[in-house]
């Protein structure tokens, strides 16, 4: 039998007709298989921009029930600000005003607790440390926890990381893959830090 | 606050003096070059196997070279020399025939064979017009020897000996260009011998010295930004987190380049890399596509700020410095202390073809060199571009190291080679972090002084420009010891170039020559200058000196010198500990070095005072500020003074009491009385002229008073002002001292400490200037051939220009060879072909199969259609036949 079944394989295989349907039938599969394939990357990248999905990430963020929690002397601070700082506690000062321990220096007159500066209704500021000051706001916590929950999954990386309140603020305000259309220019290149649920609105260029 | 300035003066380099040639007449100004003269360490046997080359040469008997003027044909050359060799009775020689290709081509010199000993009958040769030189033939002898050498104390040694003249701390010496500036590497030194040289980078740059002392980097957090890493690679031990920004569901590296970049810098065996116990963050932002996108480095970013990565390396880049997020982003990161590195790209040999984010001022850009220390190929060039058109541009890349043919893991374990300024970036990246892992008090090492300690460690490669290597190839081992005896540096000295920026603009845009003298005042022909402007300076004087400018402007040289304040009690006074450096900090001198410029004006009879003075006031309708400077003592009877009211300062610092003190003389005008002879003006505190202190600028003044010096025109709002005043006789006034004990000849060119009071060196030599003869090429050609400029064969119309998609992926792996698609030459981003091609590639793909599968429909369709063939079943059999022939009978 096995001779007679492979000669009759052979036969079959010289035939044209067959060859035909064989590369026809790899064609079709090798072309559908590109087309599914770039399909899925387009339908992953929106999988990353806007979110969908429903599932809503498990974020750890503790936020503190006063402002007077904090036990050590110690602030931790936005580090980065030129000209302005803001502490964990959410008072905003200039940079000379920062004393030894990262804490702003509360006796300045220019120094101010939740300052809203330069933000907009819509939740964006145009100064990152205002963002971060305007954040820290008790009254913003549900603002925030709505937002965590309904997070993007190109956040969770990040927001499963942030421990609390002043964490939370820090990287949720800072500039993301939500602030940018067309992957090179911001949305709003003014309020471009949000500490908002949405992204900045989408301005005409 | 002003007298807080002399602390920073007092790191700064002293010898400020700055020189106004004025524009004028018929003078012809030429360049003066400052006489920073260096010495060269050399620095013998640096690398573990020292190679020795010996050679000895013998004479060959009998055998000389004759050298002719030009080149000549062999039988002319051999025409030369019998008609030469005539006259001395020499008969036995014979020319050495020489049979290499180029025996064809005329030629400048032969070899002969006399078999005589006649020394005399040879010199004879040399009578001939034709003949240059006979000398003996040689032969060398060379032989190669690897010897064990210990480099490191050696080379320490040898490195950081200091032969300057100056009681300097070391520190500033290896700021410099001096040690080692020109042996750093032996790329010149007369022939070499390529030797093979491991391609383990790590022991190339002696990481193993620093193994040794027990630093391996641990504790820092590094975070390599690429194509991912798998999971148990053999290679790694303590990879903390791998993370997935891309859209592809996998941590795993898929092309081997992100574990490559992650073995040169942590790979713990075989190919060793720098830093085996950092920690490692691994950022997957590229799939396996070579595709990535802005948005996915904004949020991974975010991400290592959050986790406070100490180092990051970006072995990618793209040509889009336009692209503001990402831009902003970068700075964000070195802003919360994220020490970048990153590739400077492989779009080399061209200029100008940097890739952001290397050419950012904040990041460490790496260019690649090979083994043999010559700038590779691929690597890309400087100068930055996107300062254009407003700025100038920048020096790109910082700093070279390895980038061809570096071993690195492999991306199931064992050991690949890589070329790739992907490769130099790890490379640097690596020992970053080791380097980080060796300083104790964390919280210095930030992106500015790393970046500072790699760049003034950096060894300089001869013959090459610092716009293919930066400052320099990194030395690992010097960067350590500069890291760790590391200062922070604000600024370094004052300079038209640095905090007096902006006089020197002015001066220039109003049109006057303005050149530094960097030499004693015994060393330039004040004919050729107008005005010699002193501005804050704190050197003392060399005896010499004082005379040569009292001669010099009797002959027409005018002087303008803006002081500043000098009152021992206030010196005292402001001593401050710092905590940086743990150490009481003492002004060595006041704003300026008031006693030594007395010295130098006293022939004028002229003197400034140890008042310190502050206020505002106005001067011929001029708001001015007045921040800290002295008033002037004395000034001859024929001048002009003009004086204002003032807060005395000094009370202020040394009793907290307030004072207002009336007529302070601080501007004063004189014409030096003999025949031609030039002006001097005395001005009281130049803080209006210096960018780091000034408040109200005072380059108006500045301005009047070269009017006056170079041109004898009073400004009348000076010569009629209210606030003229006769002249102080000095009377009355103490004039400062210097103080007790002050360090200054630490710092100075001009004093040597001494038992007692420190006393001036000899002066030393004016540096000689042997100016090139210039030969002019050109003549100049007729005007009517003078053509506009224009591309040559490139219809401008007819090249449409490629329209950019927005969403482009502006980042790519640079490592040219790995794969063809990342070394597309001409210019063309390689991501965007990519993309392009990825698309195109399927519809033609499809099209082609269509046509195929058409041809396939219609062959089949024929076929069913024929009758039946019956011929070939009959042919086999006859085949047959012919293959096996029937047996013939045997006989």
């Amino acid at each position: 039998m096995p001779p007679c079944g492979a000669l009759l394989c052979r036969r079959l295989l010289r035939k044209r007709w067959v060859l035909g349907v064989v590369f026809g039938l790899s064609l079709v599969y090798f072309i559908s298989s590109t087309f599914k394939q770039e399909e899925r990357m387009v339908r992953d990248r929106n999988l990353l921009q806007v979110q969908e999905h429903e599932q809503p990430i498990m974020w750890k963020v503790k936020f503190s029930s006063g402002n007077s929690s904090q036990l050590s002397n110690q602030c931790r601070n936005s580090v980065q600000g030129k000209l302005l700082i803001t502490d964990e506690l959410g008072y905003i000062c200039e940079r000379k005003d920062l004393l030894v321990n990262g804490c702003c220096n509360v006796n300045v007159p220019s120094t101010r607790l939740y300052s809203c500066d330069s933000c907009l209704p819509n939740g964006c500021c145009s100064v990152y440390e205002y963002c971060v000051s305007c954040c820290l706001q008790p009254s913003k916590q549900h603002l925030l926890e709505r937002f965590l929950n309904r997070a993007a999954i190109a956040f969770q990386n990040l927001f499963m990381a942030v421990e609390d309140h002043f964490e939370l603020c820090l990287a949720k305000c800072r500039t993301s893959s939500q602030s940018v259309q067309h992957e090179n220019t911001y949305r709003d290149p003014i309020a471009k830090y949000c500490y908002g649920e949405y992204p900045p609105e989408l301005l005409p260029v | 606050m002003k007298p807080f300035s002399a602390m920073t003066m007092k790191f700064a380099n002293i010898w400020l003096v700055l020189f106004v040639i004025l524009l004028c007449g018929k003078k012809h100004f030429g360049t003066r070059v400052g006489n920073s003269s260096h010495e060269a360490h050399v620095c013998p046997g640096c690398s573990r196997l020292t190679l020795k080359v010996e050679f000895t040469s013998t004479v060959v008997e009998h055998e000389y070279i004759v050298a002719f003027n030009g080149y000549f044909t062999a039988k002319a050359r051999s025409k030369f020399i019998s008609s030469a060799l005539k006259s001395s009775d020499i008969e036995n020689w014979r020319i050495v025939p020489r049979n290499n290709p180029a025996s064809d081509y005329p030629s400048d010199f032969e070899v002969i064979q006399i078999n005589e000993k006649q020394k005399d009958g040879v010199l004879t040769l040399e009578d001939h017009p034709n003949i240059k030189r006979v000398t003996p033939q040689r032969k060398v002898f060379r032989s190669l020897k690897y010897s064990e050498s210990d480099p490191m104390l050696h080379c320490n040694e040898t490195r950081w000996t200091q032969k300057w003249q100056s009681s300097r701390p070391l520190r500033r010496a290896s700021l410099s260009l001096g040690s080692g500036f020109w042996h750093a590497t032996g790329r010149h030194s007369s022939r070499r011998l390529l030797r093979a040289i491991p391609r383990q980078v790590a022991q190339t740059l002696q990481a193993d010295v620093l193994w040794q002392m027990g630093y391996t980097g641990a504790g820092v957090r590094v975070a390599v930004f690429d194509t991912g890493l798998s999971e148990k690679h053999p290679h790694f031990k303590n990879v903390k987190e791998r993370t997935n920004w891309t859209n592809e569901r996998t941590l795993d590296d898929g092309l081997g380049h992100g574990t490559f970049v992650a073995g040169v810098i942590a790979s713990m065996r075989e190919c060793q890399g720098f830093a085996p116990n950092a920690e490692l963050h691994i950022f997957r932002v590229f799939t396996n596509n070579q595709v990535s996108y802005t948005s996915w480095f904004l949020d991974a970013f975010n991400y290592a700020i959050l986790k406070k990565i100490d180092v990051l390396n970006l072995s990618i880049g793209g040509p889009d410095f336009m692209d503001h997020p990402f831009v902003d982003k970068v700075w964000e990161l070195t802003a919360n202390n994220v020490i970048m590195v990153s590739a400077i790209g492989n779009d080399g040999p061209l200029y100008g073809t940097l890739n952001n984010p290397a050419d950012q001022m904040d990041v460490i850009g790496v260019g690649g060199i090979d083994f043999e220390d010559n700038i590779a190929r691929f690597s890309s060039r400087g100068m930055t571009t996107w300062e254009l058109p407003g700025g100038y541009g920048r020096v790109k890349p910082d700093i070279v190291t390895y980038g061809s043919g570096v071993r690195g893991s492999g991306m199931k374990g064992g050991c690949r080679s890589l070329s790739g300024t992907s490769v130099a970036s790890p490379v640097v990246a690596g020992a970053v972090t080791l380097l980080v892992s060796t300083v104790q008090k964390r919280e210095m090492v930030n992106p500015a002084s790393m970046k500072q300690a790699l760049i003034a460690s950096a060894r300089r490669l001869p013959g090459v420009n610092m716009f293919e290597q930066g400052h320099g190839k990194l030395d690992l081992l010097r960067a350590y010891q500069i890291l760790n005896s590391y200062k922070p540096q604000a600024r370094n000295g004052d300079h038209i170039h640095t905090n007096f920026r902006d006089m020197y603009q002015h001066l220039r845009s109003m049109g006057y020559f303005v050149e530094v003298l960097g030499s004693p005042f015994t060393c330039f022909d004040a004919s050729q200058y107008g005005t010699l402007l002193m501005v804050d300076s704190e050197e003392e004087y060399f005896p010499e000196e004082i005379t040569k400018l009292r001669r010099d402007v009797d002959n027409g040289l005018s002087l303008i010198v803006f002081s500043d304040w000098y009152n021992t009690s206030v010196m005292r006074k402001v001593k401050f500990y710092d905590e940086n450096t743990r150490q009481w900090w003492m002004p060595d001198t006041g704003g300026a070095n008031i006693p030594a410029l007395n010295d130098l004006l006293s022939v004028w009879n002229m003197a400034f005072s140890d008042g310190l003075y502050e206020g505002d006031f106005t001067m011929a309708s001029h708001e001015m500020n007045y921040a800290s400077g002295c008033s002037i003592a004395k000034f001859p009877e024929d001048g002009i003074v003009i004086a204002q009211t003032f807060k005395d300062q000094g009370l202020e610092v040394l009793k907290q009491e307030t004072a207002v003190i009336e007529n302070v003389p601080i501007l004063g005008l004189y014409q030096v009385p003999s025949e031609g002879g030039g002006r001097i003006v005395l001005y009281g505190d130049s803080n209006c002229l210096d960018d780091s202190h000034r408040q109200k600028d005072c380059f108006w003044l500045l301005d009047s008073l070269l009017q006056y010096t170079s041109y004898g025109v009073m400004p009348p709002s000076l010569s009629h002002s209210e606030n003229r005043q006769r002249p102080p006789s000095g009377a009355g006034f103490s004039l400062p001292e210097r103080m007790e004990g002050n360090h200054l000849h630490r710092y100075s060119k001009v004093l040597e400490a001494h038992l007692g009071d420190p006393k001036p060196r000899s002066l030393p030599a004016c540096p000689h200037l042997s100016w090139a003869k210039p030969q002019p090429l050109n003549e100049t050609a007729p005007s009517n051939l003078w053509k506009h400029q224009k591309l040559l064969s490139i219809d401008l119309d007819k090249v449409a220009l490629p329209s950019f998609r927005q969403n482009r992926p502006q980042v790519r792996p640079l490592s040219p060879g790995e794969s063809g698609a990342w070394d597309i030459p001409g210019g063309i981003m390689p991501g965007r072909y990519n993309q392009d091609v990825g698309q195109t590639i399927p519809v033609f793909a499809f099209l082609g199969a269509m046509v195929v599968l058409a041809f396939f429909v219609v062959q089949i369709n024929k076929a069913k259609s024929r009758p039946k063939r019956r011929k070939p079943r009959v042919k086999r059999p006859q085949l047959m036949q012919q293959v096996h022939p029937p047996k013939t009978p045997s006989v």
